[in-house]
C-alpha cells in the first residue's frame, strides 16, 4: 500500500512537471519573437514572474505546511536574492554605459575616474558618489550569484539558529520572522544602507551583454529560466518530503516534543528546512526581479510575506501543487484586478473599483476557503474528482 | 546486578512546591521495576527528570558503565544514549500509518544529512514486521494511527519504543483504557521486552502491577515510601494508609 501511494505521488509529480514544460513551450509559441505574436511581452513577463512566485510558494509550503513553522518573513529572502543579482545587473550596465560615454574623450581615463563616474551614476540619487563596500564584487556575476545563495542562507541560518535553539515556536516565532523582514525593509529604506534607499535598484530588465536582444526575446529567456527554476525546486522539495526526512519534519509539525524522545535533534531539522527554503526563495527572487525591472525595500515589507502564506493557505498547504495553484491563481487574479482590466461595477450610489476592492474580495475569498475547505483549492478539486468518479 | 541507571539524591521544586524530595533510585540491566503512588506523588515528574524534559534543582543521574551524568544533556541526546519513553496519554503520530510510525522511531543514524538519504533495508523491514506481530498490529499496519483504538495506540507506542531499541524504557500507565484481555496481553509484552532491556513501569492498577511480578517502589509526595516485592509493600502500614486504604 505504501508503494501504491509512492507510485501515485510519482505519477502526479511527473504529470505536473510535464504540464509546466508544455505550458512554457506553449507560451513560447504564442509569443512575439518565437511564435505567432499572440501574447504581449508584458504578459510573458507576468507569467515568468508568477512562476517565480510559485517557487517561493512551494518553499513556504515546505516550511509551513510540512514542517509547521509559520514563517511570515520568507519574502525577505526573496528580496535579498533580487538585491544580490540586481547589484551586478546595475553595476555592469552602468559601467558599460560609462565606458561608452568616455570612449569619445581625448584623454585616457584612470581607474579612479571610472569608479567615480560609475558611483556617481548609481548613487547620485542618494547623494553619494562612492561605491559602498558591499558592492566590492558587484562587477563579477559569479560572485553575485554565490551571494544570491549565501546571503539569504546566512540570514536564515543565524536567525533560525537563535530562534530554534531558544525553542521559540508557534505565534511567537511568526512574530519574530515578521520583525526580521520589517527590520530588513526599514534598514534598506535608509539612504546610507548602500542599496540606494527607497529608490532601490532599477533598470534590471536591461541585461548587460545582451543589449542586442530585444526585451521580448529576453522575456522568453527568463520565462524558461523561471520554469526550469520551478521544476528544479519542485524536484528537490518533492525528494525531501518523500524521503524519511519528510516523515521527520511532518512529525515535527504534529508533535515535536514527542519526536525529541526518539532521539531526533528537532532544532537541527528545523534549521535545515528553514535555510534550504530560504535559499530556494532567494534564487526565485534572483530570477523574478530582472523580469520586474525594479526592486525596492517596499517589496519586502511584512505584507509580502503574509501574502505568501495566504497563497499557500488558499491553494492548500501540505501539497506542493496546492501551493503552486494558490500562488498562480491569486497573483494572476491580483494583477488582473489591480491592473485596471476588471470592469468596475456601478451600484448607482457607489461604484466598486476593483483596484481598491480587490483586497476585500481576496479577504472574503480567503475566509470562505478556510472555512469551507480544509485542504484549500486543491482539497476542493480532489473532493470534486472523487465525486465525479 | 550491575547498575544501568542511578538516580542520586534528586530534588526539584516548582514555585516552592517540592515535587521530588531527595529521591534516590536505581535499576540494573534487563530489570523490570514498577513505580506506584497516588496522584501528585511525582511519578511523571520523575520520568521528566530522567528523560531531560525537566532539569532537577540538585542531584545526579548516572547512566551506564561510564556513569555519564544525564543532567546536562538534552532530550534527544538522552534518547540516543538509550532511554525510551512512553507517555501517560498514548502519543503517536496520528497522521502517519502504523508502519511509518515504527520506521520513524527505528534505531538508526539521526543526522539530518544521513536521514535525507536513508532507505529502508530488508533487515529493517523484517525487524519492523516482527515488532508489528509482537504488538498485535501486523494485520492493520497500513492504517492511519489516528484511527485505531486507544488500547492499540498504547501498543503502537510500546512498539515504537521497541523499534527505537533502547536500553531502558520508561512506561507511563501502559494499561490505561485497556480491556482486561488487553491488559493481560500487555503484561506478557512487557515481560517479554524485559528479557532484553530494562523497564520502569508507572501504573495505578495494583492488579496489573501484581501480574508483572517485579520490584515495586511506592512514591508519595515526592519521596519513596517503601520498596520491595508487591506482597511486602502491600503489608506496609504507611503504604496502606496513603495509597491502598483509599
Amino acid at each position: 500500500m505504501i508503494t501504491d501511494i509512492n507510485k501515485s505521488v510519482k505519477k502526479h509529480s511527473l504529470i505536473f512537471l510535464i504540464t509546466i514544460f508544455l505550458f512554457t513551450l506553449l507560451i513560447t509559441f504564442l509569443s512575439e519573437p518565437f511564435g505567432i505574436n499572440f501574447i504581449s511581452t508584458s504578459f510573458v513577463k507576468v507569467l515568468g514572474k508568477t512562476l517565480c512566485l510559485c517557487i517561493a510558494a512551494i518553499a513556504m509550503d515546505v516550511v509551513w505546511g510540512y514542517c509547521g513553522i509559520l514563517s511570515l518573513g520568507h519574502f525577505a529572502f526573496f528580496g535579498l536574492g533580487g538585491y544580490m543579482i540586481g547589484m551586478w545587473l546595475m553595476y555592469e550596465r552602468t559601467s558599460i554605459i560609462v565606458l561608452n560615454s568616455l570612449d569619445g574623450s581625448q584623454l585616457p581615463f584612470t581607474e579612479i575616474e571610472l569608479q567615480e563616474a560609475i558611483g556617481n551614476q548609481i548613487f547620485g540619487v542618494v547623494g553619494g558618489t562612492e561605491i559602498p563596500l558591499i558592492w566590492t564584487f558587484a562587477d563579477n556575476l559569479y560572485f553575485q550569484i554565490i551571494f544570491v545563495i549565501l546571503i539569504p542562507g546566512l540570514l536564515a541560518f543565524i536567525f533560525g539558529w537563535l530562534a530554534f535553539r531558544s525553542r521559540v515556536t508557534g505565534v511567537y516565532l511568526s512574530i519574530l520572522t515578521q520583525a526580521m523582514t520589517l527590520a530588513l525593509s526599514l534598514y534598506l529604506f535608509q539612504n546610507d544602507s548602500g542599496l540606494r534607499g527607497n529608490n532601490g535598484l532599477s533598470g534590471l530588465q536591461n541585461i548587460p551583454h545582451l543589449e542586442n536582444l530585444s526585451q521580448s526575446t529576453i522575456s522568453i529567456l527568463f520565462l524558461w529560466l523561471s520554469s526550469i527554476g520551478l521544476i528544479f525546486s519542485f524536484v528537490i522539495f518533492n525528494y525531501i518530503i518523500q524521503s524519511k526526512f519528510g516523515s521527520v519534519i511532518t512529525a515535527i509539525r504534529d508533535n515535536e516534543t514527542r519526536l525529541r524522545f526518539f532521539g531526533y535533534n528537532v532544532e537541527i531539522y528545523k534549521l535545515f528546512i528553514f535555510v534550504i527554503t530560504a535559499i530556494i526563495t532567494g534564487l526565485a527572487g534572483a530570477i523574478y526581479y530582472p523580469q520586474a525591472g525594479i526592486i525596492n525595500p517596499a517589496e519586502i515589507a511584512p505584507i509580502a510575506s503574509i501574502y505568501l502564506a495566504v497563497w499557500v493557505a488558499i491553494g492548500g498547504r501540505g501539497k506542493l501543487y496546492g501551493a503552486i495553484l494558490g500562488a498562480a491563481s491569486v497573483s494572476l487574479l491580483s494583477s488582473w484586478f489591480t491592473g485596471g482590466n476588471a470592469p468596475n461595477i456601478p451600484l448607482g450610489f457607489f461604484t466598486i473599483e476593483w483596484v481598491n476592492w480587490w483586497t476585500v474580495f481576496l479577504g472574503i475569498g480567503f475566509v470562505a476557503i478556510t472555512i469551507f475547505s480544509k485542504g484549500g483549492l486543491i482539497g476542493m478539486l480532489n473532493t470534486l474528482l472523487v465525486k465525479i468518479k | 546486578m550491575k547498575t544501568l541507571l542511578e538516580v542520586d539524591n534528586v530534588s526539584i521544586s516548582f514555585d516552592g512546591f517540592k515535587a521530588i524530595k531527595n529521591l534516590s533510585f536505581s535499576i540494573g540491566y534487563n530489570e523490570l521495576q514498577a513505580i506506584i503512588g497516588p496522584n501528585g506523588a511525582g511519578k511523571t515528574t520523575f520520568m521528566d527528570i530522567i528523560t531531560g524534559q525537566t532539569k532537577p534543582d540538585n542531584g545526579h543521574i548516572l547512566w551506564g558503565e561510564k556513569s555519564i551524568d544525564l543532567i546536562r544533556k538534552t532530550e534527544s541526546e538522552i534518547a540516543l544514549l538509550g532511554i525510551g519513553r512512553k507517555f501517560q496519554k498514548p502519543t503517536v503520530f496520528e497522521n502517519k500509518t502504523i508502519i511509518d510510525n515504527l520506521i520513524l522511531s527505528q534505531k538508526k543514524n539521526r543526522n539530518p544529512f544521513k536521514v535525507l538519504f536513508q532507505k529502508n533495508t530488508n533487515t529493517d523491514l523484517i525487524s519492523i514486521d516482527k515488532i508489528l506481530k509482537d504488538i498485535n498490529l501486523y494485520k492493520i499496519k497500513d492504517r492511519i494511527a489516528g484511527e485505531i483504538s486507544h488500547g492499540q495506540k498504547q501498543w503502537l507506542e510500546i512498539g515504537m519504543l521497541l523499534s527505537q531499541n533502547p536500553k531502558l524504557m520508561l512506561i507511563d500507565e501502559p494499561a490505561a483504557g485497556m480491556t482486561p484481555t488487553e491488559r493481560n496481553q500487555t503484561v506478557s509484552i512487557l515481560k517479554n521486552i524485559s528479557k532484553s532491556s530494562s523497564i520502569i513501569v508507572v501504573e495505578h492498577d495494583m492488579e496489573f502491577v501484581r501480574n508483572l511480578n517485579c520490584r515495586v517502589t511506592v512514591l508519595n509526595e515526592g519521596s519513596i515510601l517503601s520498596s520491595g516485592s508487591i506482597d511486602f509493600i502491600t503489608q506496609n502500614e504507611k503504604v496502606i494508609e496513603v495509597y491502598l486504604g483509599r
